[in-house]
């Protein structure tokens, strides 16, 4: 039964025909069905045949020896066809099977490996009522009707389109007469007119990478005649990486997009920055959109609670495998369609969907193993002692049991390398993924679901567990008016860590420092040992359970006319329990309980996007599209968070019934609406000029009365000069060249809501019984949208038949009435008010992007990629900077990204401490803010990416490497003592000074107060010590996988079997001072290096 | 599958013209009657607007009470004391403490070598301008409000008044001249300059007198527990401020006041019952609000195992008098093997669900040695011989007996180091004010000791986000 309705929704024209036939021609089928890549090959290869009045079954036969395709036909079908002759070399498949089909009454589509049969629907018709005059259809491989096709005559370009059902009427053919069909994204076709008035067509999709659509919001184009500047990745490249955010999937691979992972743990946050920071105090995220539903950005964790360095980000919650790709959305032609909330670019998320024809079943299986790419190395206990030592000798003191627990009390022979006792393990990830997918014409279907294990380096105990579910359901009406999309995504995600990232008390740990345990298994605090292991024992937990849905409907009202309508739904929930057993504190405090933080979190939006479209042509040269729509949101979100004590036993700390007090540490609730009025208009002559108009209205309820609506525009063109004939005639080996520019403005909207309005909070705790109020912040109404003013200028070029693609583009993004948090003196009583600043700052740039398909064979295919951003940042204007509260932040005309600090020279050979640049010459160097300087920039000066993928016969080999020029923070800020007290060092403090004479680059050490200390903490606070090169090259992400695929596996009835290897960030090249150039907190786990291997299986 | 066709089939059409309806409908009123009315939400459920909060008797006093609450909460520090608190920071500056601390923001205080981006000087300096911030508030709102009844406005301009005074009191004790907000207009507040130390004093003393003249004569509307202040609280700050300003005759009268109402105040017979909560000695309490603790000074020092913390100096211990009982009952030591570790033991309950010990601010001993000082220092040697001994009696020590004003005067500074140790920092205000710091401090904490360090630097970050404040000398 399953079977015959999985053939049903196969072929559906084939209801005639009788169940056995049906079901043998099934069963063999699974028999001898080959793999995909061996059909492509054989295909590639060519097809030989001589036939001399054969009857047309043998054609069939000879086909499948030579190929693995197999065609599914009846006997009935057989009965009409006649005799055939034919001679072919070295042929397509199109071609011999048009050449087979030419003169039968039969027709043919291919289905993956299968050639369906068909009855021609439409036979020749034999009432022509015109003279000359053509008729015919156009249809796809699929031979589903190709609507909006060009029929051109050749010689006077007189033309005509076809309508939905493909079919079109063109007048006035005289035989002979050469005919053009064309349309985007299919191969041009020309057909002489011969005796046959009525042409069933096929055309070929094309197959260049400047065909490719792209998703731009509200509407799709291609890239070839895209007017605006979208990077797309792909799933095929997103499923090449073991990663658990899809973010990770676009490191190194785009231009024009730099992204950072802060930390090694699951969940981890990620800094996402497109084209450069806009914003000068917050506000820089980009604009999320999954499935045409937007997505926040921001965690829902409580900050009370969460764990420190893990900032969360809500994108952990799409399982990366069910996206089908990622679009990402950088000029004003691009982003002004979403206004108010582009300025800083927009994220497209798009998931996968079912296709048409035989139902699959995809499962994919793997296991990896994740560590710390790097550890710190660290002094060993006898350089540590000896450094202990020197400083005490140094400050002319005696190490007493009071200052020098290491020293005196401890075992000084012991040497513990406590990096990798804390997160030396092996994080495991293991991974399950299964999907179901297929349809009609009319109906495509996908279900998946997927499970996802993380442990931790710190070990077992802790892990990420994530299940999920996604499902894409698109139907077509049978008038093909009607179109409905329905998809659900739906994710839970169990995250347990450490309450705390212990790592910055790990590296202070003297090498010498006790053993964790007590011989009894209780922690040991003897001796001063202030035990960093007790952070283990308090666990943080958060729940996630993220669902998208969203459906789109849409009915095309007349032809070129359709509405449309996106619905969505979104809901997230989190909640959290961290809990520190009394076992976590030195039994000295002698604590009476232990306690425990609560917090649940929601936050539940809805859209409703109702759309007009219309397209229409005149002139047949002229293309228009319209779009005008219109967008109603709401957000609520909510949270609360509550502190339990008083717990009998430390086993009940997870419920917060169990305590005898319970406090409510914080609740909120925010409701956002938004409201907006968009539209596009495009203007496509020949496929040579374009014009693309956007514009959008919007209204926030950020924004207090009277300051809620604004509007934003943008213009894109372009030029495709290889169209014209003098470049056609002049530059013949350049096969596609584009010009294009665009300007316009976006918004950001990005602030917190309800600041016009003075807010007062309930206080934390009842004081005599009674509950207070507190002011939660400081309120200004007047501030209005901040306004991203983009522009533009790119050229495009095709070589070698588009097998070299260049990109050029020039972007410079000025944004102002910068939209900011505007920190105040705590003297107001707040640190921050909501404001508009009067500054400009512009971000410009270029992005260089080549991809070139090096080599194109059956046997061995290279492609490889190349992408390079380099971006500038400047603030441009800033009217009063001198006397805002920003003067000792910022300089005119250079970038924000420069941090105003003393100039550490050097350590003085005399007297073997930091030396300061002296700017106001009074001796000290060290003058705030006389002596300050801005040379010191951190942020990427140019980054990119170059990645080669190779396929030779049955192996898949991809490397893409990422490189970042930048400066960063190294070690010294905010991670260690100051070097010679208690706490453990790098080894790069041994090249510190010692004697008179000496040329060090690290001052002496000290264990006391002294100006030694004074010196070292301010060269690595407010002086540039702290910042150094942290460039790198890293071998991002590696895969290689083998297609098993052969004889066996057709037995086994599979489709497709492939093993793969995958390592995610493999190797770097760096010299930071640090453990990882990317994340450059010491004090933080860095990402891992994961290597995983898994299994691909298609049925 | 006939059955899915037919269905869309038949349903694509109603749908589509419902649809297309809605969306004509929509757009219309999108189009062109704005959507302001969309786009208005209503105040966050979970809080209240700032206009609403003055306009019930109720919702105002919840204003108030939020103060006590964060000052007592687990974001408050310096009043709630612990090792982030006040008392403990001063202790460390002075002679009273010695660190054990690893961290460098405590060890910087024990040292006098505060670096100006100290995260503990930073957070004292924050939350005090919360506080003042929230009084600020709380005075502008009572006076736009016309709602409120006449008995609750007395009471909230009365307490924020104290509780700014309070707090600037510390402020410049800590930092010299420091920006004086009396508005929240942030507008003007980002901008201040340093006001002098004598115009904030004038401020606080008339913060002080009008508090006096507003708040109520006795605790029992706080339903007798002694958290919150009332006109004698004011009087009693008030008291030690002319007392650091040297208006003696102001500092003798503001003292007698809350000596001579017996029926409110007396000295605790029993040295361990001064610091149970509501003690009769108390002026002013602030009530443990965190659930599992007492008070945080007892929490961080009374020591179970070696310090970690801080421990009470040898100086400290080698000032008590052979007989002192305050040696036996406010001190107590740890033997360790690697050594004894004195340590402050006024409060006694390190950490319990059940709070019999609040955080005392204000008690009556201290105005005896106030009226004692200002006694002395107006020449009636007698009288301030009487409030002197009447501590020392208490305390199991003999009358001191002498006619020599400045030997009177050092016996006075004495009694202040042994009565009021690891008490709001008594002792560091008391070296500065007295300009003994160099002297005493030039010996006790050499090396590091300078002439600059009675003053904490202003934080670094202030000075980032105000463009006209400057730093103190020697930072």
């Amino acid at each position: 039964m399953l079977l015959t309705a999985f053939f049903k929704k196969l072929c559906p024209d084939l209801e005639t025909v009788s169940k056995s036939v049906r079901m043998m021609k099934i069963v063999t089928l699974f028999l001898f069905v080959g793999s995909m890549q061996l059909a492509a090959r054989t295909a590639a290869q060519g097809i030989s045949l001589s036939l001399n009045n054969a009857a047309f079954s043998v054609a069939f036969t000879v086909i499948e020896q030579q190929t693995t395709y197999h065609f599914i036909y009846t006997n009935e079908q057989l009965s009409t066809t006649s005799k055939i002759t034919l001679t072919v070399q070295n042929a397509s498949i199109e071609k011999v099977l048009e050449l087979c089909f030419k003169d039968q009454p039969l027709t043919w589509s291919i289905e993956d490996r299968f050639i369906i049969v068909k009855i021609k629907e439409r036979k020749i018709i034999a009432v022509t009522t015109v003279d000359n005059e053509v008729r015919g259809r156009v249809s796809n491989e699929k031979d589903e009707p190709i609507a909006g096709a060009t029929i051109s005559l050749k010689t006077n370009k007189r033309a005509t389109t076809t309508d939905n059902k493909g079919e079109f009427v063109l007048a006035d053919v005289p035989a002979g007469s050469v005919i053009v069909i064309s349309n985007v994204g299919f191969e041009l076709r020309e057909i002489t007119i011969g005796n046959n008035r009525y042409l069933n067509i096929h055309l070929n999709t094309v197959v260049s990478a400047l065909d490719e659509m792209v998703i731009k919001g509200y509407y799709s184009t291609s890239k070839r005649l895209n007017t605006g500047n979208v990077s797309k990745i792909g799933a095929a490249d997103i499923e090449k990486q073991a990663v658990s955010n899809p973010l990770q999937a676009i490191q190194g691979r785009m231009p024009g997009i730099y992204i950072s992972q802060s930390t090694g743990l699951p969940g981890a946050a990620f800094a996402v920055n497109i084209r450069g920071r806009n914003s000068i105090a917050s506000g820089n995220d980009p604009f999320y959109i999954i499935d045409g539903v937007p997505f926040t950005s921001a965690s829902l964790a409580s900050t009370y609670t969460s764990f420190s360095t893990l900032g969360g980000n809500p994108l952990s919650g799409i399982n990366p495998t069910d996206i089908e790709s990622i679009e990402i959305l950088k000029d004003a032609d691009a982003t002004a369609i979403y206004g108010s909330r582009a300025a800083n670019g927009v994220i497209l998320i798009t998931t996968k969907k079912g296709k048409s024809g035989k139902t699959i079943a995809d499962i994919n299986i793997n296991a990896g193993w994740g560590k710390v790419s790097k550890m710190l190395p660290l002094l060993n206990t006898q350089q540590y002692l000896n450094m202990r030592h020197e400083a005490f000798t140094n400050d002319g003191k005696i190490p007493t049991a009071d200052n020098a627990p290491d020293l005196l009390l401890w075992d000084t022979t012991r040497n513990t390398d406590w990096q990798k006792q804390a997160y030396g393990k092996t994080a495991h990830f293991s991974d399950v993924q299964a999907s179901l997918s297929g349809g009609s014409a009319h109906m495509q279907f996908l279900v998946g679901t997927a499970y996802h294990r993380e442990s931790t380096v710190f070990g077992n105990d802790f892990a990420d567990r994530k299940g999920s579910v996604h499902l894409k359901i698109t139907n077509l009406s049978t008038d093909q008016k009607f179109k409905i999309t329905v998809s659900a995504n739906y994710i839970v995600d169990n995250n347990y860590l450490p309450l705390v990232d212990i790592s910055k008390r790990i590296l202070n740990l003297p090498p010498d420092a006790p053993p964790i345990y007590k011989p009894d298994g209780s922690l040991n605090w003897e001796n001063k040992f202030n035990n960093p292991f007790s952070s283990f024992l308090s666990r943080y937990k958060i729940n996630t359970e993220n669902l998208i849905s969203n459906a789109q409907l849409s009915y095309q009202l007349l032809p070129g006319l359709s509405v449309k309508t996106n619905l969505g739904f979104t809901e997230m929930n989190t909640h959290e329990t961290a809990t520190v057993p009394t076992t976590a504190f030195d039994p000295a405090y002698n604590l009476a309980s232990g306690y425990a933080d609560f917090a649940n979190a929601s936050l539940k939006s809805w859209i409703i996007e109702p759309q007009l479209q219309y397209q229409f042509r005149m002139q047949q040269k002229n293309n228009f599209s319209f779009l005008l729509g219109g967008s109603f949101q709401e957000n609520i979100r909510q949270g609360l968070t509550q502190e339990g004590y008083g717990f009998s036993n430390n086993a009940l700390l997870e419920n917060i019934a169990a305590a005898s007090t319970i406090t409510l540490i914080n609740s909120n609730y925010t409701q956002y609406k938004y409201n907006a009025l968009f539209g596009r208009l495009n203007y496509n002559r020949l496929d040579k000029y374009l014009i693309n108009i956007t514009a959008r209205r919007d209204g926030s309820s950020r924004f207090g009365p009277g300051k809620q609506f604004a509007n934003f525009a943008a213009v894109g063109v372009g030029w495709i000069f290889t169209k014209e004939h003098f470049f056609q005639r002049n530059a013949p080996s350049l096969s596609f060249g584009k010009i294009r520019a665009s300007y316009g403005s976006s918004g950001n909207d990005q602030i917190a809501d309800y600041g016009y309005l003075s807010l007062w909070q309930p206080a934390a705790y009842p004081y005599q019984g009674n509950s207070g109020l507190t002011p939660s912040r400081l309120s200004n109404a007047n501030y209005g949208w901040e306004r991203n003013r983009k522009l533009e200028l790119a050229i495009e070029l095709g070589m070698l038949k588009d097998r070299l693609l260049i990109n050029l583009s020039y972007y410079r993004n000025r944004a102002g009435n910068q939209l900011v948090g505007y920190p105040l003196p705590l003297i107001t009583g707040q640190s921050s008010v909501q404001a508009n600043l009067p500054a400009l700052i512009q971000n410009a740039g270029f992005e260089g992007e080549l991809s070139y398909h090096v080599l194109r064979s059956a046997i061995f295919n290279w492609k490889m990629s190349f992408n390079i951003t380099v971006a500038r940042n400047r603030l441009l204007e800033y009217p009063g900077l001198e006397i805002s509260n920003f003067k000792n932040q910022y300089v005119l005309g250079r970038s924000l990204y420069i941090r105003k600090l003393f100039h550490v020279t050097g350590v003085s050979s005399q007297s073997g401490i930091y030396q300061f640049q002296d700017l106001n010459g009074n001796g000290v160097g060290t003058d705030y803010p006389a002596d300050l300087q801005d040379t010191r920039e951190l942020t990427q000066k140019y980054f990119g990416g170059f990645s080669n993928s190779f396929q030779f016969k049955k192996f898949k080999l991809d490397i893409l490497f990422q490189f970042v020029k930048q400066q960063g923070v190294n070690y010294m800020y905010n991670s260690f003592n100051v070097p010679g007290t208690m706490g453990n060092q790098p080894e790069y403090v041994l090249d510190r000074w010692q004697k008179p004479g000496d040329k060090s680059g690290i001052q002496r050490f000290t264990e006391d107060y002294t100006t030694a200390y004074d010196t070292y903490s301010t060269a690595t606070s407010l002086g540039d010590a702290f910042i150094s090169d942290a460039s790198f090259i890293r071998l991002r992400n590696i895969y290689l996988s083998w297609d098993a695929g052969g004889k066996w596996t057709q037995k086994m009835r599979m489709i497709n079997l492939s093993i793969y290897l995958s390592g995610q960030n493999v190797l770097t090249f760096t010299n930071y001072r640090g453990t990882d150039p990317e994340n450059q907190i010491p004090t933080a786990i860095p990402p891992l290096r994961i290597v995983s291997a898994g299994i691909k299986l298609t049925l | 599958m006939k059955f899915y066709q037919s269905y869309s089939h038949i349903s694509a059409r109603a749908i589509a013209y419902l649809f297309h309806a809605l969306t004509v409908i929509v757009l219309v009123s999108a189009g062109f009657m704005g959507c302001k009315k969309f786009i208005t939400v209503d105040p966050p459920k979970t809080q209240i607007a700032g206009a609403v909060v003055f306009n019930d008797d109720n919702t105002a006093l919840a204003a108030v009470t939020g103060i006590y609450s964060q000052m007592s909460g687990s974001s408050g520090n310096f009043i709630r004391g612990g090792n982030q608190g006040f008392s403990y920071m001063a202790g460390l500056s002075s002679d009273e403490l010695i660190s054990f601390s690893t961290t460098p923001n405590q060890n910087e205080f024990y040292n006098n070598s505060l670096s100006k981006t100290n995260s503990t000087i930073a957070s004292l300096w924050a939350e005090l301008y919360k506080y003042i911030f929230s009084a600020n508030s709380i005075i502008e709102g009572v006076n736009a409000s016309s709602k409120l009844s006449t008995p609750v406005k007395n009471q909230l301009i009365g307490e924020a008044s104290f509780i700014r005074a309070y707090n600037y009191f510390y402020m410049v004790n800590m930092f010299g001249d420091v920006p004086l907000a009396i508005s929240s207009d942030y507008e003007i507040n980002r901008v201040l300059k340093r006001s002098s130390v004598a115009s904030v004093y004038g401020q606080v003393i008339s913060d002080l007198v009008k508090a006096e003249s507003l708040l109520p004569e006795s605790y029992s509307s706080y339903r007798n527990e002694r958290v919150r202040p009332c006109k004698y609280t004011a009087s009693a700050l008030l008291a030690r401020i002319y007392l650091y300003q040297g208006e003696f005759v102001k500092a003798e009268q503001k003292s007698n006041e809350v000596i001579s109402n017996t029926g409110l105040y007396r000295l605790s017979k029993n040295l361990d019952s001064v610091f149970l909560k509501n003690s009769e000695e108390a002026i002013w309490q602030l009530l443990p609000v965190v659930p599992g603790y007492n008070t945080q000074d007892a929490f961080y020092f009374i020591l179970t195992a070696s310090p970690t913390n801080a421990a009470l100096s040898t100086t400290l211990i080698n000032a008590f008098e052979p007989g002192d009982l305050r040696k036996g009952k406010w001190t107590s030591v740890l033997n360790t093997p690697t050594g004894n570790y004195y340590y402050p033991f006024k409060y006694k309950i390190k950490s319990s669900n059940t709070i019999s010990e609040y955080s005392m601010i204000l008690r009556l001993s201290e105005q005896f040695l106030i009226r004692a000082e200002a006694r002395a220092l107006q020449n009636n040697i007698t009288a301030a011989l009487d409030d002197l001994n009447l501590i020392r009696l208490r305390s199991g020590l003999s009358p001191i007996l002498t006619n020599d004003k400045n030997l009177l005067l050092s016996a006075i500074a004495h009694e202040r180091q042994t009565e009021l140790f690891t008490e709001w920092g008594h002792r560091w205000l008391d070296l500065k004010r007295t300009q003994t710091a160099d002297v005493v401090l030039g010996i006790t904490k050499a090396p590091n000791w300078q002439p600059a360090d009675v003053l904490y630097p202003i934080p670094q970050s202030e000075i980032i986000s105000d463009p006209v404040l400057s730093q103190n000398t020697g930072y």
